[in-house]
Parts: structure tokens; sequence; C-alpha cells
């Protein structure tokens, strides 16, 4: 095989090689020493570029009333405007004070009881063998009012990487860090069972009262993989050699693998959950689950759902953890 | 069929407005098109929507840019990246700036290598970079391997002047 042109490479790292191929390709990588440096050069560019383009972000709108702009779109749609609003939950979740416009924390609220109405009959799946410590989990209709974790330095590996990625909210952003939690220092942790938790709010134990257990896999590590989106192979899956050893416990879970959305929509028999506002990194499967997976600031959320008996739950699980509250309104965001 | 559209909207409004704002630094204009491309599919529903949809936005923001031209005027019209309150004034400047760099390079490419990014930026596969760009799917990777090495250099050189100069 001759050397790895620049497109494939491309095609690659974007995971658009079929894997039928990918055995030949894998070959001559472990084999061409050329072929594995111009790898990791163009995975660098196609990481930067991507970064470079989505520094470029919509600008949010300071002025005018948002009613007055919602009422010329589709009605479905308005909360899809504002992908930034979902952010800014988090932020205001997180304890912070939004020194910008009002108008901007109030279009928080109507999105939360339009959802409240939207799906009463979700049940949602308490969770059994979790990952911890980092994940906090939202329960159906659970008016959880946790407080806010407190503020505390985060290392230095929390503030790896995401920079870019969501520059509009420095600011809260920084305070995140602080805020960011221990899940973000060892991705080794993933992937332990943690004894359950001991929530059991009223509400979901006459909804459910055999709680579900949703076993959440490992999160890929590295940031990169977090970045990298839908179908991308890690640099360590193409260069079979000198792959980073994952943890035995990582191992052990079951292993997520992405899918697409029409697969998706099938498993759950045509209802996929998704959260309003924003846009998910990818979509995966392991074992029952369907889990569709959110870039945070530091780390994922996960929105897992799985169909049993023809009825859909789902949890949602964020890493590192994020106040209940915030996780919350995440959750009334959630939308079939 | 009304459904069908807000269906439409609902999942590609966002994401068809943000590349837009990318390409054209207008988001009123973005706004703009994407209704117009929306009415459009009202016309005339189309069965492979994401690649449908974002063809005809390009179309029009080329149409847009050709009679632009014709009239003399400035292509396109950059507004000031409105910085957020929360953002330390140094901060917001430094953002600013790398903002306009990565626009000014993204000029520089030329207008498929610039689709095909604002497009696999959105998630689009090869195979739909390649039906709503009209591109052979075995183009694409080569297209983007290109554009992406040449934003990345233009972004570096950009910074390499700016250092020069303050």
């Amino acid at each position: 095989m001759s050397h790895l042109e620049a497109g494939l490479i491309h095609a690659l790292l974007d995971g658009e090689i079929p894997s039928a191929e990918l055995p030949a390709i894998q070959a001559h990588l472990a084999a061409c020493a050329d072929c594995r440096a111009r790898l990791e050069e163009e995975s660098r560019m196609q990481a930067e570029a991507g970064r470079l383009v989505e520094l470029i972000e919509v600008p949010v709108r300071t002025s005018g009333s948002p009613a007055a702009r919602f009422s010329s779109g589709a009605p479905r749609a308005w909360p899809r405007r504002f992908a930034w609003a979902a952010t800014l939950v988090l932020a205001v979740g997180l304890g912070y004070a939004v020194r910008g416009s009002r108008s901007d924390t109030s279009t928080i609220t109507p999105a939360t009881n339009t959802t409240a109405v939207a799906s009463p009959q979700t049940a949602v799946a308490a969770e059994a063998a979790v990952p911890s410590p980092p994940a906090a989990k939202v329960l159906a209709s659970q008016p959880a009012r946790d407080k806010p974790v407190q503020p505390r330095r985060a290392n230095a590996a929390a503030r790896d990487g995401r920079k870019e990625s969501a520059p509009r909210q420095e600011e809260p952003k920084r305070e995140a860090r602080v805020a960011a939690d221990a899940a973000a220092q060892s991705e080794g942790a993933l992937g332990r069972a943690a004894p359950a938790a001991p929530a059991a709010p009223a509400e979901v134990a006459t909804a459910a009262p055999k709680p579900a257990p949703l076993v959440t896999p490992p999160a890929p590590p590295g940031f990169a993989a977090l970045r990298a989106g839908e179908r991308r192979p890690r640099l360590d899956e193409i260069v079979a050699a000198g792959a980073p050893e994952r943890s035995a416990a990582a191992k052990a879970a079951v292993n997520p693998v992405p899918i697409e959305f029409p697969e998706a929509v099938r498993r759950l028999g045509g209802a996929l959950r998704l959260i309003e506002g924003m846009v998910p990194i990818r979509l995966e499967a392991a074992g029952d689950d369907v889990r569709v997976v959110y870039l945070l600031e530091h780390g994922e959320l996960v929105l897992a759902q799985r169909r049993t008996e023809g009825r859909v739950t789902f949890s949602l699980t964020a890493t590192p953890r994020l106040p209940a509250d915030s996780l919350e309104r995440l959750r009334a965001l959630v939308r079939e | 069929m009304t459904g069908l559209i807000a269906g439409l909207f609902a999942e590609y409004h966002e994401s068809l407005v943000r590349m837009l704002y990318r390409r054209t630094g207008d988001r009123d204009r973005a706004e703009e098109i994407a209704q117009e491309v929306f009415a459009r599919a009202v016309v005339a529903p189309p069965r492979n929507p994401r690649p449908w949809l974002f063809a005809v936005a390009l179309n029009l923001v080329r149409e847009e840019g050709r009679r632009a031209a014709r009239q003399g005027r400035r292509l396109v019209l950059y507004k000031a990246e409105q910085p957020e309150a929360a953002e330390a004034p140094d901060e917001a400047m430094d953002r600013g700036e790398r903002i306009a760099r990565v626009r000014s390079a993204l000029e520089g490419l030329t207008e498929r290598d610039r689709e095909a990014l604002l497009l696999k930026a959105e998630g689009f596969s090869y195979d739909e970079i390649a039906a709503t760009l009209g591109l052979a799917p075995g183009a694409v990777g080569t297209t983007l391997s290109r554009a992406r090495r040449r934003l990345v250099e233009a972004y570096r050189a950009g910074e390499a002047t700016q250092h020069v100069a303050s």
C-alpha cells in the first residue's frame, strides 16, 4: 500500500472510512512511521480548524424583546434559537451572578414550564450502578434543590482544552473551573460502580416503584475524543500499536458504540429524546441504552434512554458533577 | 405538511443560522436567509432535507455576493462582534481579535473549501457535504484536508503578523 493521501487521512479522522477498509489502513500505519506522523499532524489540523470555526458563534441578542422575535418564528422552535440559554442555565445553576441583561435569564423560565407540560408522562429511571463520584443525577419531577457545589480550585486538567469551543461564556467558565470537580480529575473513576444513591423522591416512587438501573458506561478517554463528535475513531484506535492502556474497570463496562440518528430512533421505538437548545456531539448505544451525549464546559452530559415494555425511560448524568438544580433545569429541557 | 416544515425548522434552523452567520458575519442577514430557505421548503418540500436546506442557503449567499459585486458594494459586512457583558474587557478584545483573524482566514479560502468546512462544523457527513456542494463523495476528504490546512495556516500567519505589529 502506498502512502496515505491527506484526503484519506481526513476521512479516517472524520470516521468516514468503512470498517471493511480499516484493516489495510491500520496495517500500513503500523508499518509506516511517516504516515503515522502525518496522521498526528493532520489530526492537529483537523482539531484546530474545528476549534477556529467554532470560535465564531452567533452573537447573543442583547436588545429588543425576545418575545417579539419569537412571535415571527414557528411556535415550537423558539427555544432552539437560544442554544446559549442552556449554557446560561448551567451558569445560573452554578450560582454565578449573571451580570448580563435580565431578559436573558427570563427566557429560561418559560422554557422550563413548557417542558413540564410537554412531558408529564415521562418516567425516569433512578440509578443503581452509576459512575461515582462524578455523576449527579436528576430524577423526573423531583424538585431537587441541592446546594451548588462549593467553589474550589480545580486542577490543571480541568481547564484543559475547552477554552475555545465555548468562549462566549468565558467569565462564568472561569468560575465553572473553580466549581468543576473530581470527575475531571480522574477518568479512571468513571468505570467504577458506585453504591446506589439514596435519592428516592415521592413522585418517582409512585411512578416507578422499581427504579430500573441504568448503567452508564465510562466516558471515552481524553478531551480529544470528547471534542471529536460523532463517528470519529480515536487515534489510539487507528494506530493499534502504542494505544494508551485503559483501566480494567473501563474495559469491563459496556463499551458504547457510536450510532446514527435513525438507528437511535429505531432502538427507542421512534421516540428519541433530546435536550432542547443543545446540540449533541454524538449518539451511542451501550447495552440497552441509547446515549445522547452533549458537551459541557468540562466534560459531558449524557442523556441515557432505553425502551422497556413500550415505555421509554431516561436519565441525565453529567460528568463532572453539576449541582442538582442545574441538572434539573436541563432535564426540563428534554424533549421527545 | 406544515408539521413537516415545523419539524425541519426545529431540527435545522439553529444550525442553519449558525452556518450562515459564520459565512456572512451578519446575524440579521443570516436569519433572513434562513427564513427564505424555509419559505422555499414550504413550497417544495425537500426529500433529503439537510443537504437541500444548506445548499439553498449557500446558493442565496452566493447570489447575494454576486449581486453585491455587480453593484460594487462590499461583499460582506462585518459587524462588530458583541462581547459578552460578563467578559473582562481585555479578554473580549482578545476574543474579538481571534474571531476577526478566523474570519479573515476563512475569507482567504476558496468558496468550496470554506463551505465544506462550515458544513462539517454543523456535523455533516461526507455524503451530505457531497450532496450539498455537488461534489463527488470521494473528493470531500481532499477538500476538507486542504481547507483545514489553509485555514489553520492563514490563521497562524495572521497571528504572526499581529505579534510583529504589536
